[in-house]
């Protein structure tokens, strides 16, 4: 954590997105740790579940905004985070709960999927140098596994008859496999951006 | 509800989809960054080799309009001081002194020109400010010029390309246009290194119908550094006008 919020200090060329995504990074392990916990004592809270899935898909998404150089992808993502804002709020504001587990993060899933999909195509196209020392690459492969994984979980927690725990060590081995994405991110940031040259 | 083995099987398929179309949407992704690098390189060999040809030819010309003239004029000088009365001789002798005082500013102005190792031994902002105070006393010029990079350190190929900027303007300035005053800045905000040129000139749009000499190699230059253009003096009537910026965290 200290780490990765050194990193975001000392990069300052994607100032915003970079900071956004520390913020992120931090509040997303806190927040994913301790809802783990929490399911493991039986004391999950599905409001409290799905508001911590609203703000992460709100950050991302100005983080994909910020990636995102055309027009019309930032039209959309707009359009499509206000919409899933408005359908999380709606749930509260109209007393939805008794609405089938699922639906919220299924719409959810199917608006981010295709959104770190795209921005990380459309980034990747700009990039003329090595993709693999750039650290946005890996950040936003990391972000296409841990979406995926996540949209996977969701998506079949609901249709197989598996222990609810099984669905958290999945999520468990995802955020792993999306973490290390992000070290290797890490190690691809410059050193200090006030030092220059080739 | 379907059997166990059943759900495993969709389980472990829809995982496999999942993970090989991943898979395919990162070589596809890879695949395409390479060919990108590929034309990147062609076309940084492309703007070195075009850069180089520019900047032979700019020696070329600068040794047969500046040096070429004054040498057959000392020639012409010497062959005539047979024909000349005795006292006529001192003055002669004289006037080819400082002809060939200014063939060997010249020629110490291109080598100077030519040379990469002025800006590694004295940095950029003394190889500027030389350059600078040589062409304004050849030329009468006013040039004012102001160099605020802090707390960075800039490589030599780095500083190379930004002097050979700068001086490409110049060279631009002083041949083809009428100018009287240049102002020259040169400061670093957050990881940007910004250049701002102007002059007064006013004759650049006329003589060459809005394409100044070098135009071409500063391009290069810029493109070489990854630099983005603000502004940019293609045809103008009163005076010069550019502007760059640069990435300090650039692989040359």
């Amino acid at each position: 954590m200290v780490i990765f919020y050194l990193a975001s200090k000392n990069y300052s060329r994607f100032d915003t997105p970079m900071k956004l995504y520390s913020g992120l990074f931090f509040f997303a392990f806190l927040a994913e740790y301790s809802m783990m916990i929490a399911s493991f004592n039986k004391i999950s809270n599905w409001a409290i579940d799905n508001t911590f899935l609203m703000m992460e898909a709100v950050v991302l998404g100005r983080v994909f905004y910020l990636l995102n150089d055309s027009k019309l992808i930032r039209k959309v993502i707009v359009i499509l985070i206000t919409g899933y804002f408005i359908f999380w709020m709606s749930q509260y504001a109209f007393r939805l709960f008794d609405w089938p587990r699922g639906i919220d993060r299924s719409i959810r899933d199917s608006i981010l999927f295709p959104l770190s999909l795209i921005t990380t195509y459309t980034y990747c196209d700009k990039v003329k140098g090595d993709l693999l020392k750039d650290p946005w690459f890996w950040i936003l492969s990391g972000f296409i596994l841990n979406i995926a994984g996540i949209a996977f979980r969701n998506g079949t927690a609901s249709w197989f008859e598996y222990k609810y725990s099984f669905f958290y060590y999945f999520l468990l081995v995802t955020n792993v496999i999306t973490y290390f994405a992000f070290i290797i991110a890490l190690k691809c940031f410059p050193k200090n951006s006030s030092s220059s040259g080739s | 509800m379907f059997s166990k083995e059943f759900q495993f099987f969709w389980f472990i398929g829809l995982m496999t989809i999942i993970f090989l179309s991943l898979i395919i949407f990162f070589i596809m992704i890879l695949v395409k960054n390479g060919r990108v690098r590929q034309q990147a390189e062609i076309a940084v060999k492309d703007a070195i080799i075009t850069t180089q040809e520019d900047e032979q030819n700019r020696i070329a010309e600068d040794i047969h309009d500046d040096i070429g003239p004054m040498l057959s004029a000392i020639k012409l000088q010497v062959a005539n001081l047979s024909e000349l009365e005795p006292n006529e001789i001192t003055q002669s002798i004289d006037q080819i002194e400082d002809h060939l005082n200014m063939v060997i500013n010249n020629v110490r102005g291109v080598a100077r020109n030519l040379s990469s190792q002025l800006i590694s031994k004295y940095g950029l902002e003394q190889s500027l400010i030389e350059n600078i105070n040589l062409v304004s006393a050849l030329k009468k010029l006013k040039i004012d010029f102001k160099y605020d990079v802090k707390n960075i350190e800039l490589n030599n190929d780095y500083q190379i390309n930004i002097y050979r900027i700068i001086r490409e303007l110049l060279t631009n300035s002083v041949k083809h246009s009428n100018c009287t005053l240049i102002n020259i800045g040169i400061k670093n905000i957050n990881d940007f290194l910004i250049i701002k040129y102007s002059d007064n000139g006013d004759k650049i749009g006329e003589t060459n119908g809005g394409k100044s000499m070098g135009q071409t190699n500063i391009k290069n230059r810029i493109n070489l550094l990854k630099g983005k253009v603000i502004s940019f003096s293609e045809k103008f009537d009163k005076g010069a006008k550019y502007e760059f910026h640069f990435p300090i965290l650039v692989i040359i």
